[in-house]
């Protein structure tokens, strides 16, 4: 046996082999004051790389928390890196998924390179996310294109299995959103579809095999599981919206399509406090484990941290059957709402569903949360059912609902029925859905095609029964009439004027003279007025993630900012004011808040996303109420009583 | 003559009209659609279900241990005649310990759907997996077709009925054992199976089929009807609204539960008092952790896959109302953790209830639905359709008698017993 | 042609002229509505009224572009039927047979449990799906 055999030997020993005496899963400690950590990997020697989508680069740290250093580029900055991977050799690819290129960084931390680009040919990406790195090959989950593409460490197409291809026809399959990939030591790999809530195996020659798992709550099935890893046979899989991760032996590796997943345990449970952690899981984003075994990291954005798990003995973590159970249901509110008249409509993301709630007191002069009346829609891929439901639009006159959906690429209309007299009960026949459009379909856009189909992420109906759709993949808003026929857009992508980079929100005017785009891409506002469609730069100095926009009965228009935890508003002039907010969970806390809208009487509706609440403001922006989990209401509803204290991990 | 011919029929039909117009007039729609049990439906995919000497064979087998591996364990090990085809156990045990408790064997002729997570959708592709599951019978369909080949009675029985045997003395197509094994292509089982030939398959799957449609025939004798409720129902429906006192007065009450207030019939509907379908009502599991048995959710996908299902070439019926029903069923994750309601006649002799034998009796079930402590498979997401019955103890008294009035009369003795004879199938 | 042969091809022809033609028209007591959104106009019958609880039926439906207006041929069609209360639909799919003449058989209703249920009718034209739906009583 020559010595490079035996040293290899002797190397691979050391890799702990799962023999089911120990497990991954015991919480060590956290690493905290992130900004939204949305990857992590852990390279040679056990660093730990995070990369903070919501900051723009790349933060290193030992296993203990230690910072060791920061990847980052200047010009352009990493925007929204949603991926890093780190090769044996010590190379770091980051998926800088808001400049749709992946960055390699060399060992020392320099800029060695960059490879991509918009678009939808090989070699470019649309918002790639999730990244693998080997000894040879590097493989990039490109999401907004629905495929897995494989490049070399230089960032050259391989030519050998340089595309798989991931949606198809098949319905089931149209709404692919890969968001993580990993490979395996034989080459090929996997690839973990989010939108239908599965892991796929990607063999030789851009094949593609079953998926593996499906929605659902239960062992084996996923809600959005948005990163995973393997290692050592076993793939890890954070299940973030069911608040766990799942562990699989993988069977039949290598170059067979036939894999099969065999569970081998379930790791955490749900946090219930506000910045529960010490193990509890919130909205696990992505799950990394080192190269020898012996820990693994979980990020999580919305809490700003990446926990640390050691191994423990035994096979699976003693399961605590109390917190296991929670036994009655509790709503999540997702980030989109919209309200008129006396209704609130709000986003469920969990269930796909959405939760009408009516805004009308039983008693007047006692204030109460918005009463739940309703719940419409889940999970399919039928008329009425969702897979990502985004932005609404409310009209309550004309007692119709639009609802974007930008996994099915649709914008639904629903139709309900509601007394504004009667008396406030619980109606859960109260909505039907009435059509949709379905912008995979040829003619979406008429004669006008776009490099990708449409992805509705806002809605908004204009006077004439038409509607104005905000297109997150295209980066501009497209014009509809009351038939829905396609009437024009406005916009291109771009950090220029005129152009967006990643619009999410869209607010016209009430006398429809000016139409107004939130960018968090380009970190700032879009104002566009509407006769001569000349665009106006708004809040770059002021904003850094843009959000949800309103007007509000003054005039000026709300926008929040999920970045710097706060609420703006521009008057006519565009001046900027801060309204409210500043990061934490007390009264005048915000966490990465998201949607925004003013009801009838002028009260203006915050999604405070991150602490699980809606916050309700007066129109000068002072606090009236939070409703949501009496946990998280609490510390903004006695202030008197809340002590920070209380709420570190 | 004639005259009088002709007041007689006049007569017969004013009669004929008044008991028309009388019939069923004090019978409230929820009892007639509770009474009474029809006739065994039939089962088109299944030739042999009504011939005699099927039904002669299916008897035999079902009582027969050559039908497992050891030759220790038939389907009256843990179906016993004398624990109404059940065995009193939580889990089944037999070579091995099962995950759900054995359910009866009983009017299952009504079923739509078998197992607790209908991966078979007729008797007889039930009968087909406890003899090859290796905690149950341990058998696999090439060394039962052996057997079969070596003992002669077996030999003669089947081919009498079924014609020729494959011709398992070529021991070179025919390894001493082989079966596909679900999800597990490098068992040896499957690897034997994988090697022989697509034809020599066929002929085993074909073998192993008319087996168990010969247990199914047997089987499909194994009714009981005509209990005190039918009887009841039967006089309400003549008119008496006391239903000729077959039912006693808590029993009433307890019937009036059942239809009323305590819903019961949302699931256990129809004249089997089972809808015959699936739902996750949220039982305690055995050990108080969260459920990990996904029940329909993959039941569904099985059956729909599965070689024995009725639109599969061994259905003797591949177009018929079964095989649409199989072809067409939805295989979403709505299904994870729902079991198959199980019907409640013939309740005595069958407990422990639920899928895994989680209710020791019949006032442990009634608390659960009374209370719902412990429900559980409830994930934070999921919305609760149950709501607690909160009964009083009277009223679990109640519910109690009247179920009790759903046992019918007993089976035929002869098919509570293996066959008299010599011993041999068939003799 | 000899006196009987007379008779019995007059009674033939008077046995062929009072069977009914193959109809391809709604019966008249078909249920009826237009769709959600007015862009068509749907008639239905169930092969047994009224639909029973938890035992498989079929249903027969007639598409025109409104009412009295133009059969809609070839139509992408999708058919379910769900319990709003429950928040599920059917266990099983249908199979859709377009008949001709804006009519299509639709096989495997199975609705198992008692309460209100919504027939939905979905018809995709280009891009856009629209439905039509019927409340049904099951008891």
């Amino acid at each position: 046996m020559s010595l490079m055999t035996l040293l290899l030997a002797l190397l691979l020993s050391q890799v702990p082999t799962e023999d089911g005496s120990t497990h991954l899963g015991a919480w060590k400690h956290s690493i905290h004051g992130l900004v939204q950590p949305g990857a992590v990997a852990i390279g040679p020697g056990g660093r730990i790389h995070v990369a903070e989508v919501g900051a723009g680069r790349v933060s290193i740290f030992d296993v203990d928390g230690n910072a060791l250093g920061v990847l980052e580029t200047v010009d352009p900055p990493l925007r929204a890196p949603e991926g890093i991977a780190v090769s044996p050799d010590g190379l770091r690819f980051v998926s800088d998924s808001g400049n749709h290129r992946v960055v390699i960084f060399d060992a020392d931390g320099q800029f060695k390179g960059e490879f991509g680009g918009r678009g939808w040919r090989a070699g470019q990406f649309l918002r790639p996310m999730g990244i693998d790195a080997g000894e040879h090959r590097v493989l990039v989950a490109d999401s907004g294109n629905q495929r897995v593409q494989s490049f070399d460490h230089a960032g050259k197409p391989l030519s050998s299995q340089p595309l798989h291809t991931l949606s198809s026809e098949q319905p089931e399959y149209r709404d692919t959103w890969p968001t993580d990939v990993a490979l395996n030591p034989s080459g090929d790999g996997w690839a973990l579809d989010s939108g239908s809530c599965g892991l796929i195996v990607l063999g030789q020659e851009g094949l593609v095999g079953p998926r593996h798992g499906e929605f659902g709550f239960f062992p084996g099935t996923f809600a959005s599981p948005r990163g995973f890893a393997h290692h050592a046979s076993r793939l890890y899989i954070a299940d973030t919206e069911n608040h766990r991760i799942q562990v699989f032996e993988s069977r039949d590796f290598g170059h067979s399509l036939t894999t099969t997943l065999k569970p081998a345990y379930i790791w955490g449970v749900h946090a219930n406090r506000p910045r529960e952690g010490r193990g509890k899981l919130h909205y696990p984003r992505d799950v990394a484990v080192a190269p020898d075994g012996s820990f693994a990291a979980v990020a999580e954005p919305l809490d700003g941290r990446v926990q640390i798990f050691v191994r423990a003995a035994g096979s699976a973590p003693q399961v605590d059957a109390q917190r296991a159970t929670t036994g009655q249901a509790a709503v999540h509110f997702g980030m989109e709402l919209a309200t008129d008249g006396p209704l609130l409509v709000i986003v469920e993301p969990e269930t796909a569903q959405l939760l009408i709630h009516d805004l009308r007191r039983p008693e007047p002069e006692r204030r109460n949360p918005p009463l739940l009346i309703s719940k419409a829609g889940g999970r399919g891929l039928s008329l009425g059912h969702y897979r990502r439901p985004a932005g609404m639009d409310l009209d309550y006159d004309a007692r119709r609902i639009l609802v974007c959906d930008r996994g099915s690429r649709r914008v639904h209309e629903l139709r309900f029925r509601h007394d504004p007299d009667g008396e406030i009960a619980q109606d859960f026949e109260m909505v039907s859905a009435v059509r949709m459009i379905d912008f995979r379909r040829p003619g979406a856009t008429g004669e006008t095609s776009f490099p990708w189909p449409v992805e509705p992420i806002a809605v908004q109906r204009t006077a004439d029964g038409g509607m104005l759709v905000l297109d997150a993949a295209n980066a501009c808003v497209h014009r509809f009439d009351s038939r829905w026929a396609h009437q024009g857009s406005l916009g291109e992508y771009g950090s220029g004027l005129g152009q967006l980079n990643a619009p999410v929100d869209l607010e016209l005017s009430v006398d429809e003279t000016h139409l107004f785009v939130s960018d968090p891409g380009n970190g700032r506002l879009l104002r566009w007025s509407l006769a001569d469609e000349a665009p106006t730069v708004v809040g770059e100095e002021q904003l850094r993630g843009p959000h949800g926009l309103a007007f509000g009965p003054d005039g000026r228009i709300w926008v929040s900012d999920a970045v710097t935890h706060q609420v703006w508003a521009f008057d006519s002039e565009l001046n900027g004011q801060w309204v409210f907010g500043e990061e934490g969970l007390a009264r005048g806390g915000l966490l990465a808040p998201r949607g925004l809208a003013f009801t009838d009487t002028g009260e203006c509706i915050i999604m405070d996303h991150g602490n699980h609440r809606g916050i309700v403001l007066d129109s000068q922006g002072n606090f009236l109420d939070a409703f949501g989990p009496r946990s998280y209401t609490r510390p903004a509803l006695r202030p008197e009583r809340y002590r920070e204290e209380d709420y570190d991990e | 003559m004639k005259t009088f011919s002709r007041v007689a029929l006049l007569v017969l039909v004013v009669v004929g009209i008044w008991k028309f117009a009388h019939s069923n007039h004090s019978l409230p729609i929820e009892l007639a659609r509770l009474s009474p049990l029809p006739p065994a439906p039939p089962d088109p995919t299944n030739r042999w279900v009504d011939d005699e000497r099927a039904v002669r064979l299916g008897h035999w087998l079902f009582f027969d241990t050559r039908l497992s591996i050891d030759r220790s364990v038939s389907c009256a090990t843990c179906h016993d005649p004398q624990r109404a085809f059940t065995d009193g156990k939580p889990l089944a045990e037999t070579l091995g310990r099962g995950t759900r408790k054995t359910p009866t064997v009983l009017n299952t002729v009504y079923s739509r759907w078998f197992f607790w997570d209908g991966r078979a959708d007729t008797l007889w592709a039930q009968a087909t997996e406890p003899i090859e599951n290796s905690i149950e019978m341990g058998m696999d369909r090439v060394a039962l077709a052996h057997r079969f080949h070596v003992e002669d009675d077996l030999r003669g029985a089947y081919q009498d009925l079924f014609g020729a045997l494959p011709e398992m003395s070529q021991t070179s197509r025919f390894p001493p054992h082989a079966r596909p094994v679900l999800n597990e292509p490098e068992h040896p089982h499957s690897q034997a199976w994988a090697a022989m030939s697509a034809e020599d398959r066929e002929a085993i799957n074909r073998f192993y089929s008319n087996v168990a449609k010969s247990l199914a025939a047997y089987e499909s004798q194994l009714t009981r009807a005509s209990a005190p409720f039918d009887r009841y129902v039967a006089a309400r429906a003549a008119g008496d609204e006391q239903g000729a006192g077959h039912l006693s007065d808590a029993a009433v009450r307890g019937l009036n539960l059942f239809v009323g207030r305590g819903r019961c019939t949302s699931c256990h509907s129809g004249p089997t008092f089972s809808d015959l379908e699936f739902h996750n009502n949220q039982v305690p599991t055995r050990d108080g952790l969260p459920p990990t048995d996904p029940g329909r959710f993959q039941g569904a996908r099985q059956v729909r896959e599965s070689a024995f299902n009725s639109s599969g070439k061994f259905s003797d019926e591949r177009q018929g109302v079964a095989a649409a029903r199989v072809r067409r069923l939805r295989t979403d994750s709505a299904g994870w953790g729902e079991f198959k309601t199980p019907s409640l006649r013939n309740l005595r002799g069958r407990e422990p209830y639920f899928h895994a034998g989680q209710m020791s009796d019949l006032r442990a079930v009634l608390k659960f639905y009374s209370t719902l402590e412990g429900a559980s498979g409830q994930s934070h997401h999921q919305e609760s359709v149950l709501k607690p019955l909160n009964l009083s103890q009277g009223e679990t008294e109640d519910l109690i008698r009247f179920l009790e009035t759903l046992e019918g009369l007993p089976l035929d003795p002869r098919w509570t017993q293996p066959p008299s004879g010599s011993g041999q199938v068939g003799k | 042609m000899s006196r009987s042969a007379r008779w019995l091809a007059t009674t033939l022809t008077l046995l062929l002229c009072a069977c009914p033609k193959s109809d391809s028209s709604p019966p008249s007591d078909a249920r009826a509505t237009l769709s959600q959104a007015g862009g068509f106009y749907v008639r239905w019958k169930p092969s047994i009224e009224p639909p029973p609880l938890n035992k498989a039926f079929d249903g027969t439906l007639w598409l025109s572009t409104r009412v009295e207006g133009e059969p809609i041929e070839l139509a992408q069609l999708d058919v379910d039927c769900r319990m709003p209360a429950h928040r599920h639909g059917m266990l099983q799919e249908v199979d859709i047979i377009e008949e001709g003449a804006g009519r299509y058989s639709v096989r495997g209703f199975l609705c198992h449990m008692a309460g209100n249920w919504v027939l939905q009718v979905d018809l995709t034209q280009g891009a856009i799906t629209e439905r039509a739906q019927f409340d049904i009583l099951i008891e």
